[in-house]
C-alpha cells in the first residue's frame, strides 16, 4: 500500500507543478489557462521528435522548452492584446478555446506512432521500504518548489515583481502610472509557459505520452490550484501531491480504484467550503 | 395603436410564423437534415441552460453535460428496468433527477466565486465521467435501446417533438427573464449585498439558477437519449461540457435565438466541412478562432446585435429624461421627535479583527422621523449602517419596533423592513429603472406606485436602462427602490455625494418628506451639513466608533465636542 | 493594433494550422471524400470494361481524434481500386466513400447517416473506430445495412446481428492471451489489466469468465480500472503484489511504453507482459528497444497478432505487401485487417447475381459462412446470426532485442464449444 501511494508522488509532481503554474497565471495575468498542458505537451513532443531524430537530449530539451515559450507567448500576446479588459467568462472562453484548439492541431500533428520519450531523469531516486522514488518524481517536485520559491521572491524582492503585481491588480491604473503592461503581461506568459513545459518534459516518460492525455493532465492541476484557491501557491503545490499520492492510495483498493477521479471533487468541496465558510459576501464594500 | 406595440406585434407574429415554418421542416428536407437539425436544437438546449447560469446570474458552471447526463441517465435507467412507462415520463423522471444534483452543485457556490465556482464544476464534470465510465448507463452492456415515445418514432416526428419542448422551454426562460426572476438573477450577478438589500435571499435565487439550469440541461439529455437510441459517456465529458460553454458564451446563449444558433453551428458547421471535402477536425480549429474572433469585438455575437438594434432603437424614440416634480409646497414639519422608537440600537460593537470599529454605539430613531448621523470619516458611520442591516457581524442589540432582529440575514431585515442604500452604487446596471425598483417591492405593487415613487425623488423613466443613468441619478433611483420596499425605517448611506448643489437642496427636501410621503422613518448619513440641517430632525454624532452627541442639527452643530472632531483640537500653548 | 487586425492575425493563424495539419499528415490526403473521389477518378481512368453503375461502399473510422488512426480504410481503398482496375465486380465499379467519426459520437452517428441515407450505400468496409459500432448498430440494423470492419473494438462490434469484424478483437484477444499464458507458456498465475470504456464492462467479464472455463484456473488478479491518462505503475506494484507471473494488457500502445517504463523504473522482474495487438507496431519496438528489463531479460514482452505476423518474412503476407507497398500504406495490423475485410467484402459480392443492392448484400453476407485467407488463422464468415466474431485464433511474437519475433509458427485457436 505504501509503495502504492509513493508511487502516485510522480503524478503529485506533474500535478503540484501545473497546479502551480495555474496560480501564478490567475494570479499574474488573471487567467485561467486551460491550455497550459497542451503548449506544455506541444514543445515536449517536439522535443520527443528531434530525440528520435538524434538531437541530444539537452538540445533536444531546450528546444521543446523554447517551443513551448514561443507558443505562450503568442497565446499571451492574444489576451493581452484584445482580452486585457474582458471579464472573467469571456477570458475563460478564450483560453478554453485556445485548448480545444492546441488539441486539435496536436492530435493530428503527432498522431498515431508513440515516440520513444527522451527520459532526462531516469530510474529510481532512492527507496522506502519497497515503495520507490522515482527520479523523476523528485527532480520535477524540487523544480516545483524552486519555482514557487523563486516566484515568490521575484515578486516580493525585485522590481519586476513590484511591477508584475501592480500591473495584476489594478491593470488600467498601472497602464496611466506608464508601466509596460502588455510586455510584462506577455513576459509572464512566456515564463510560467517555460517551467510548465519543462516539467511535462520530465514527467512525459513515466505516463502514456499521446497529445490528449498530456494535455488532459490540466484537469487535476486545476483542482490543485483551487485547493489554494488560485490564490497560495504553496497550498496549490501540497494539494497537487496531495491529489497524486491519493489517487496512488486509491488504486491499491480494486473496489474503489474506479472513483479516484471523484477525490478531487471530494477534496475540493470539503477543504474549501470549510475554509471559505466564512465567506458570505462577494466584493469588500 | 402606438409604434412600439405594433413593433412588438409584429416581432411575436414573425416569431410564430417561424416556430411553424420550423415544424414543417421535415416535410422539405430528407431524415439525415431531420436528425441533423434535432441535434442541433438538443444542443441548443444545453446553451440556454448555460446561458441562464452563467449568462444571467454570472455563475460559471462548467459542467453542464453533466447535468445532461444525469437526464440520460434517468432515461436510460427507466428503459431498463420500467420500459413500459411512457418516454414523456420518463424524460420527466430524467429531468427532475438533475435538479437535486444541480442544487448540491450550486452549493459551492454560496461560498465560492468567479474562477473557483468555476474550477469546482469542473471537477465535479471530471468525477461524473470517472464514474460514468465505470458504470456505463443502464443497459449499455445488454445492448438496450432507449425507445421513443409512441407518438414520435420517426425522426420527423421525433424532431417536432424536440422542437416543440424547445420551444416551450425557450417561452418558458424568456418569460421568467421578464419577471422578477431574471432580474433578480441579473442582481446576483452583479452585486450579492445589493441584492439581499433589495430583500431578495441570495441563496434561493443561486440554487434557482442552478436548478434550472441542470433541469434544462437534463431535459437535453433525456431528449439526446431518445433521439440516438444509445448512450456513450464520451458524449458528456469535461472536454464537452468545455467546447460547450465556450460556444455559449460567444454566441450569447441567454437569448433563444443565441440557443438556436449555438446548436445550428455546432450541428452543421462539420456539413459544410464535408461538402468541402475539408478535413472533418479542421472545424474545431476554426470554431476556435472564430470564437476568439468574435470575443475579441466585445462582448457575445447576440448580446452585440441587440445592443445595436437597442441602440437604434434608442436613438429613434427621443427619451427626454423627466422632469423631476417641484418640491413639496409646504415645508413639512420636521420637528416631530419622541414618536415611539421604530429602530433601536443598543450597546453596538463591531471588530475587525484588532481594530474596534464600533464600541458600545447605541442610537434611537423615532417613528416618522428623519435623523442624521454624522462624523468625520473612519468614525464608523457605514460600518453602523452595515452592522444594523445585517452586513458585519456585531455585538449588540437591534431592534425594529421594538423586535431584536439580530439572528436576521440582511435580506431578512429588509423584508421585516430595516432597508439601507449603499455608500458605492449598487444598482443593478443590466437592468432598467422600474425592474430594478420592481425588484425591491413587495409582489403584486402596481406600476403606477412605482413610477410615482420613483418620480417622487426625480429619478429617470422606468423604461431607462441604468447603464444610461450618471452615477448622481443611481443613487436616488436606490433610495427610490428602497421605498417602494414600503420599510419602517430606511438608512441612507450618503445620498449626496455626486449630486450638485442645488440638487442637493431639493434631495434635502424630499428626504424630509419621506415620514409623510412614506410613512417611514429615515436615517441619513452625509457630509453635507446643509442638506442634515435641511432634512433631519435629530442628529447622532459619531467619532472612532463612539457616539459623542446627539439632539437637533443646530445644537450637534455647535458642542465644542463635534467642532473638534471634524476640525480637530487646537494644540495648547 | 486596433481591434480590427485581430481578423489578419486569426487567418495567419488558420494559415498556420492548416500547413501544420498538412505538415503532420504527410502520408495522409487532406481530407477522406477527396481521397474517395481521388480513388474513383483513377479506377475510372484505368478500368475498361467496369462501367456499370457503380456499387456504392461505406466506410467510418476515427481518423482524427484523441486517439486517431489516420492510417484506417487505406488498405481497404487500396484494394477497391485495384478490383476496379480489373473490370469491377461482375462490371460494376466500387466507389468507396470513408467518412472520419473523429472519435465523436455525435459525428459518428451523423457520418452514418451521411453514408447510409444520402449516399444510399449497399454495405460498409468500416476501418478502426473506437465507437463506430456501439453508437450506430442499432441504426445499422433498422436500416438493414452490413458492416464488414477491418478492425473492431467495442462489444457492440462483436454482438450485434449486423457487424462482423475481421480481427480477433479485444474479448476474444483477451481470451487467446491468457489461454497462451497458461497453456502454453505453462503459468497458472494470470493476471489482466487494461481500459474500461463504458459498456465494456459485461463482455470484458466474459472474456477472462472464458479462460477460465478453458484453462480451469482462476485469474490471480483482475482490474479494469485503468485510465488513459493514468500511470500504470500502481497497477503494476499490485500485479507483483498478486503473484503475477503473466499480465495481459488491455490496453492502447502509450500506456504499454509507460507499463516498461515503470517496470524498468520499479525494478520488476520475472513477469511475462502480454499486450494486446494494439502494441505490437514497429514504433513500439523501436521505443522499446533500449528497455533495460526486456533487453536483460528480467521481463519478457510478447503480443498478440491477430492475422499473419506482418514484422516476418511470411509468405502468406505477400500479396498484400505487395498492394500496401504499391500503394505507399503503412504495414501495420490495421491495413492488414482493412485488407481482408475488403477482400471478404468483394467475395461476398462476386456471389450476387441481380442488382447489388443493399438486401442483397446483406443476403450474400449471410451466405458467407467460410471465406479462406492465409492471413487468419480460421476462415472468415460473416453468416446468419446475432453475433459475429469469427477470428477467434491469433499468433504470438515477442519483443527481442528491438524487433518482434514470431514465437508461434501455429496459431492459437481457442476452442469452441
Amino acid at each position: 500500500m505504501l509503495q502504492s501511494t509513493v508511487a502516485g508522488l510522480t503524478s503529485g509532481g506533474a500535478y503540484a507543478l501545473l497546479g502551480v503554474c495555474a496560480v501564478l497565471m490567475y494570479r499574474m495575468v488573471g487567467v485561467v489557462h486551460f491550455a497550459q498542458a497542451a503548449v506544455a505537451t506541444f514543445g515536449t513532443l517536439v522535443a520527443a521528435e528531434l530525440f528520435h531524430d538524434g538531437t541530444p537530449i539537452a538540445a533536444a530539451a531546450a528546444i521543446g522548452v523554447a517551443i513551448g515559450a514561443g507558443l505562450s507567448l503568442l497565446l499571451g500576446a492574444v489576451m493581452a492584446i484584445w482580452f486585457a479588459q474582458a471579464p472573467i467568462e469571456v477570458r475563460s472562453t478564450v483560453a478554453i478555446a485556445m485548448l480545444l484548439g492546441l488539441l486539435t492541431v496536436g492530435s493530428r500533428l503527432f498522431s498515431g506512432s508513440p515516440r520513444e520519450m527522451p527520459d532526462p531523469f531516469p530510474g529510481a531516486a532512492f527507496r522506502i521500504g519497497d515503495a520507490v522514488v522515482t527520479t523523476s518524481a523528485l527532480v520535477v517536485i524540487a523544480f516545483t518548489v524552486a519555482l514557487a520559491a523563486g516566484v515568490g521572491l521575484l515578486l516580493a524582492r525585485t522590481r519586476f515583481g513590484v511591477l508584475v503585481r501592480a500591473q495584476s491588480e489594478r491593470p488600467v491604473t498601472a497602464e496611466l502610472l506608464g508601466i509596460r503592461v502588455r510586455a510584462l503581461s506577455v513576459a509572464v506568459w512566456t515564463g510560467v509557459g517555460a517551467a510548465a513545459t519543462f516539467g511535462v518534459f520530465v514527467v512525459a516518460p513515466t505516463r502514456p505520452s499521446d497529445f490528449t492525455s498530456l494535455s488532459l493532465l490540466i484537469l487535476p492541476g486545476l483542482a490543485a490550484a483551487l485547493i489554494g484557491l488560485f490564490r497560495h501557491v504553496w497550498v496549490a503545490l501540497t494539494g497537487g501531491l496531495a491529489i497524486g499520492l491519493a489517487e496512488g492510495l486509491l488504486t491499491h483498493f480494486g473496489s474503489v480504484s474506479a472513483y479516484r477521479q471523484v477525490i478531487p471533487f471530494a477534496v475540493v468541496l470539503v477543504v474549501l467550503l470549510w475554509s471559505q465558510r466564512r465567506e458570505v459576501w462577494d466584493v469588500a464594500r | 395603436m402606438s409604434r412600439a406595440d405594433r413593433r412588438t406585434a409584429l416581432t411575436a407574429l414573425a416569431a410564430a410564423a417561424a416556430v411553424v415554418a420550423v415544424a414543417l421542416l421535415p416535410l422539405v428536407v430528407d431524415d439525415y437534415w431531420t436528425y441533423l437539425a434535432t441535434s442541433a436544437l438538443i444542443l441548443g438546449l444545453v446553451a440556454a441552460s448555460i446561458g441562464v447560469v452563467t449568462g444571467r446570474a454570472g455563475m460559471l458552471s462548467l459542467c453542464q453535460l453533466s447535468f445532461a447526463a444525469v437526464g440520460a441517465y434517468g432515461v436510460a435507467w427507466c428503459q431498463a428496468h420500467a420500459p413500459g412507462l411512457p418516454f414523456v415520463v420518463k424524460a420527466l423522471i430524467g429531468t427532475l433527477l438533475a435538479v437535486p444534483v444541480g442544487v448540491l452543485v450550486g452549493l459551492p457556490a454560496l461560498r465560492l466565486r468567479g474562477v473557483n465556482l468555476a474550477i469546482v464544476t469542473l471537477t465535479f464534470a471530471v468525477a461524473v465521467a470517472a464514474v460514468l465510465a465505470d458504470q456505463g448507463f443502464p443497459g449499455a452492456n445488454s445492448g438496450t435501446i432507449v425507445e421513443r415515445p409512441g407518438f414520435a418514432e420517426t425522426d420527423a416526428a421525433y424532431f417536432r417533438f424536440v422542437w416543440v419542448a424547445f420551444v416551450v422551454v425557450a417561452l418558458l426562460l424568456a418569460w421568467a427573464g421578464r419577471r422578477r426572476l431574471g432580474a433578480a438573477w441579473l442582481a446576483v450577478r452583479q452585486s450579492e449585498r445589493a441584492t439581499a438589500a433589495l430583500g431578495l435571499s441570495v441563496v434561493r435565487i443561486k440554487l434557482g439558477a442552478f436548478a434550472v439550469a441542470a433541469a434544462v440541461a437534463g431535459l437535453a439529455g433525456a431528449l439526446s437519449a431518445g433521439q440516438t437510441g444509445v448512450l456513450t459517456a464520451a458524449t458528456f465529458s469535461p472536454l464537452a461540457s468545455l467546447s460547450v460553454f465556450a460556444l455559449a458564451i460567444f454566441i450569447g446563449a441567454q437569448y433563444p435565438v443565441g440557443a438556436v444558433a449555438a446548436g445550428v453551428l455546432v450541428a452543421f458547421f462539420p456539413e459544410i466541412l464535408r461538402r468541402l471535402g475539408l478535413p472533418q477536425d479542421l472545424g474545431d480549429v476554426l470554431f476556435a478562432l472564430g470564437a476568439i474572433q468574435a470575443l475579441s469585438m466585445g462582448s457575445s455575437v447576440v448580446g452585440r446585435a441587440r445592443s445595436a438594434l437597442a441602440a437604434r432603437a434608442a436613438a429613434r424614440a427621443a427619451s427626454a429624461p423627466a422632469a423631476p416634480p417641484p418640491a413639496p409646497a409646504r415645508a413639512p414639519d420636521r420637528r416631530r421627535p419622541g414618536g415611539a422608537p421604530v429602530l433601536q440600537v443598543d450597546g453596538l460593537t463591531v471588530r475587525f479583527g484588532a481594530v474596534v470599529a464600533l464600541d458600545g454605539a447605541a442610537l434611537t430613531v423615532p417613528e416618522a422621523t428623519v435623523c442624521g448621523l454624522i462624523g468625520p470619516n473612519g468614525a464608523g458611520k457605514s460600518t453602523m449602517i452595515d452592522a444594523v442591516s445585517g452586513f458585519t457581524p456585531y455585538a449588540g442589540t437591534v431592534r425594529l419596533d421594538g423586535r431584536a432582529v439580530d439572528a436576521l440575514p440582511p435580506h431578512r431585515r429588509a423584508r421585516a423592513g430595516l432597508r439601507r442604500t449603499f455608500q458605492h452604487d449598487r444598482t443593478i446596471g443590466a437592468l432598467r429603472v422600474g425592474e430594478y425598483a420592481r425588484l425591491a417591492a413587495p409582489a403584486g405593487t402596481a406600476d403606477r406606485d412605482i413610477a410615482e415613487a420613483l418620480a417622487f425623488l426625480g429619478c429617470p423613466a422606468p423604461d431607462v436602462p441604468l447603464e444610461r443613468v450618471d452615477v448622481g441619478g443611481r443613487r436616488l433611483v436606490e433610495l427610490a427602490a428602497a421605498l417602494c420596499g414600503r420599510p419602517r425605517v430606511v438608512l441612507v448611506d450618503e445620498p449626496a455625494a455626486g449630486l450638485a448643489e442645488a440638487e442637493s437642496r431639493d434631495l434635502a427636501e424630499r428626504l424630509a418628506a419621506i415620514p409623510e410621503r412614506f410613512g417611514a422613518a429615515a436615517l441619513v448619513v452625509d457630509h453635507d451639513m446643509e442638506l442634515v440641517q435641511r432634512a433631519c430632525a435629530h442628529v447622532t454624532v459619531l467619532d472612532f466608533g463612539r457616539v459623542i452627541g446627539e439632539g437637533s442639527p443646530a445644537e450637534v452643530l455647535s458642542t465644542p465636542d463635534v467642532v473638534a472632531a471634524y476640525l480637530g483640537e487646537a494644540v495648547p500653548a | 493594433m486596433g481591434r480590427r487586425a485581430f481578423p489578419l492575425v486569426a487567418a495567419g493563424m488558420a494559415a498556420v494550422a492548416l500547413a501544420l495539419t498538412a505538415c503532420g499528415s504527410a502520408d495522409e490526403e487532406p481530407s477522406s471524400s477527396q481521397a474517395a473521389t481521388a480513388d474513383a477518378a483513377t479506377a475510372s481512368s484505368e478500368q475498361a470494361e467496369a462501367s456499370g453503375a457503380p456499387i456504392e461502399v461505406g466506410g467510418l473510422a476515427s481518423l482524427t481524434g484523441p486517439f486517431p488512426f489516420p492510417d484506417a480504410t487505406k488498405a481497404a481503398a487500396a484494394v477497391f481500386e485495384e478490383v476496379n482496375a480489373a473490370g469491377g465486380v461482375n462490371g460494376h465499379p466500387i466507389e468507396y466513400h470513408v467518412e472520419d467519426d473523429k472519435g465523436d459520437p455525435a459525428v459518428a452517428t451523423q457520418a452514418a447517416r451521411s453514408l447510409i441515407q444520402q449516399q444510399d450505400v449497399v454495405g460498409l468496409v468500416s476501418g478502426a473506430s473506437l465507437l463506430e459500432c456501439a453508437v450506430n448498430a442499432p441504426f445499422y440494423q433498422q436500416s438493414g445495412t452490413r458492416d464488414v470492419t477491418g478492425i473492431g473494438t467495442s462489444p457492440q462490434c462483436f454482438s450485434t446481428p449486423n457487424i462482423a469484424p475481421v480481427n480477433t478483437g479485444p474479448f476474444a484477444g483477451i481470451t487467446v492471451s491468457m489461454y497462451y499464458a497458461s497453456e502454453e507458456l505453462g503459468h497458472d498465475k494470470v493476471c489482466v489489466i487494461g481500459n474500461q470504456p463504458d459498456g465494456w464492462n459485461d463482455a470484458l467479464t466474459a472474456a477472462v469468465d472464458r479462460w477460465s472455463q478453458l484453462s480451469g484456473l482462476e485469474p490471480a488478479m483482475v482490474d479494469f480500472g485503468l485510465n488513459a491518462t493514468d500511470d500504470l505503475t500502481p497497477f503494476l506494484l499490485r500485479a507483483v503484489k498478486a503473484g503475477c507471473q503473466a499480465l495481459v494488457l488491455e490496453d492502447v500502445d502509450f500506456q504499454t511504453i509507460a507499463a516498461v517504463k515503470a517496470v524498468d523504473t520499479q525494478g520488476i522482474e520475472g513477469m511475462d507482459l502480454l499486450p494486446l495487438t494494439t502494441s505490437y507496431s514497429e514504433q513500439v519496438a523501436e521505443a522499446l528497444a533500449n528497455s533495460k528489463a526486456i533487453n536483460s531479460g528480467a521481463i519478457r514482452l510478447f503480443a498478440n497478432s491477430e492475422f499473419e505476423p506482418f514484422t516476418g518474412d511470411s509468405p502468406a503476407n505477400e500479396e498484400w505487401r505487395a498492394l500496401m507497398e504499391k500503394h505507399d500504406i503503412p504495414l501495420t495490423s490495421t491495413a492488414q485487417g482493412d485488407y481482408i475485410a475488403a477482400k471478404a467484402f468483394i467475395a461476398a459480392l462476386e456471389t450476387i447475381e441481380g442488382e447489388p443492392t443493399r438486401e442483397a448484400v446483406g443476403e450474400a453476407l449471410e451466405n458467407l459462412t467460410s471465406f479462406e485467407t492465409p492471413m487468419m488463422g480460421v476462415p472468415y464468415a460473416f453468416g446468419p446470426g446475432d453475433a459475429h466474431n469469427p477470428n477467434q485464433a491469433s499468433k504470438f511474437v515477442q519483443l527481442k532485442d528491438g524487433a518482434w519475433e514470431v514465437v508461434t509458427p501455429d496459431w492459437i485457436v481457442l476452442p469452441q464449444d
